[in-house]
């Protein structure tokens, strides 16, 4: 019997050996990856292109204990295409009429590796790749854009793991209802590989099947420059499950929305109030919690 | 060297047109005084999203607000090309890409201007 449990615990441990060798590998090629990346060099110098390594010390889940990590964030694009218009050459100055348009295929890979797979709490990878078309004019207030999208998410044991894909497009505006107001709508459709969600597994037991989802993003921002106010924004998501399972509607899973108020003062202060939820994979979005949030400095 | 934020053409249009309230209205001048105003962060500006981490809606943030500082400024100001061959299109993606990023500041988007700009004083 002790040889068994002996032989038991060697397998268990060689498994975990295993996990952590995995994971590293994974972690090596995805930094090969970025750093190949780099080398080709041709967006390194944009603004939204990152290489992040940051050490982190992680509170972990169901212990006292804390670990060593490092969190690292690597974005840049596969591909960029620009095709906006060129100037006439008789426009010597900045008022002549111009319109941009881009094709890009952009990724981001972020995460947290810790030096013990087991007690990382967060994400070692999430991985999403976007590929759209943006267009604007000179002459209109109206930007659009659309594409498609694809997320794949998981822990460093990799036990964990979601995985989500499908179109998107956005139309935003600036100064409709005021000057200077900003209003976005954006809409994705597309499907949830939900491997990981605690919440759909509680109700529908340990096979979770992927399913359709409609969701959208509206935001509108409005300076209000009254006294002490200096603007007010609000942010409504909803996301809604196709033809959901009737146990999915019965627990109220199927359907889930978040509306945000945000209104900030000219010294820098800011109070929000938030109500709703995201659902299970759009948790990490939320940027206020539920309820009240001030930021007095 | 680093680009200074001074009392020339460029650093002044730059900061009326976002102080103005007939234009861009981005801070009154009795919170942010032209002399404070180079090191002021784009995410203490009125335009910048709080309530997402939606890039698709920055993007799109940016680019209007960067249109609509070119338009505003160019109404009060001479905008000159620095050479013939820079393109209307090439400088509202550099301010936006200023605009979009919430650590850059007010003296980042006059360099970008001074970039492209011959200003009258110069």
């Amino acid at each position: 019997m002790s040889l068994l449990l002996l032989k038991m615990n060697r397998e268990i441990k060689d498994m975990k050996k295993l996990k952590k060798q995995c994971s590293l590998s994974v972690f090596i090629i995805l930094i090969q990856l970025s750093f190949g990346v780099l080398a080709a060099g041709e967006t390194n110098n944009r603004d939204d292109v990152k290489y992040d390594f940051n050490p982190i010390l992680l509170d972990s889940e169901g212990s006292d204990s804390s670990v060593l990590g490092v969190e690292y964030t690597f974005s840049d694009y596969l591909l960029s295409n620009e095709f906006d218009s060129v100037d006439d050459p008789d426009c010597t100055d900045y008022t002549c009429p111009y319109t941009i348009g881009s094709a890009k295929l952009k990724y981001e890979m972020k995460g947290v590796l810790a030096e013990n797979s087991e007690k990382n709490p967060k994400n070692f990878i999430e991985f999403e790749l976007d590929g759209s078309y943006l267009h604007a004019a000179s002459d209109s207030t109206v930007i659009w854009s659309g594409g498609l999208f694809a997320k794949y998410e998981a822990n460093q044991t990799f036990e964990s793991k979601q995985f989500a894909y499908g179109i998107t497009g956005a139309i935003t505006k600036w100064s409709m209802f005021h000057d200077n107001d900003y209003i976005g709508f954006v809409l994705n459709i597309g499907t949830v590989d939900p491997s990981d969600d605690t919440d759909r597994e509680e109700v529908l037991g340990t096979e979770l099947d992927s399913y359709e989802r409609v969701d959208i993003e509206l935001v509108y921002r409005v300076p209000i420059d009254k006294g002490v106010l200096s603007n007010l924004e609000i942010n409504y998501r909803y996301f809604k499950e196709v033809k959901s399972d009737l146990l999915i509607k019965n627990a109220n899973l199927d359907e889930f929305r978040l509306i945000t108020y945000h209104l900030s003062f000219n010294n820098g202060m800011y109070a929000a109030y938030s109500s709703g939820e995201l659902p299970f994979n759009q948790r990490d979005n939320q940027i206020y919690e539920v309820g009240y949030t001030y930021k007095f400095d | 060297m680093a680009y200074e934020w001074k009392n020339n053409i460029c650093c002044i249009g730059t900061y009326k047109t976002l102080e103005d309230n007939a234009k861009l209205d981005q801070f009154e001048e009795n919170d942010i005084s032209f002399e404070d105003a180079g090191k002021t962060k784009m995410s203490n500006l009125r335009y910048y999203l709080a309530t997402t981490k939606n890039d698709r809606l920055l993007d799109h943030m940016s680019l209007h607000v960067a249109m609509q500082f070119l338009k505003d400024f160019s109404a009060s100001y001479l905008l000159k090309k620095q050479k013939p061959t820079q393109q209307s299109a090439e400088l509202v993606r550099k301010l936006a890409a200023v605009f979009k990023n919430k650590d850059k500041t007010i003296k980042d988007l006059a360099e970008v201007m001074d970039e492209f700009v011959a200003f009258e004083d110069e």
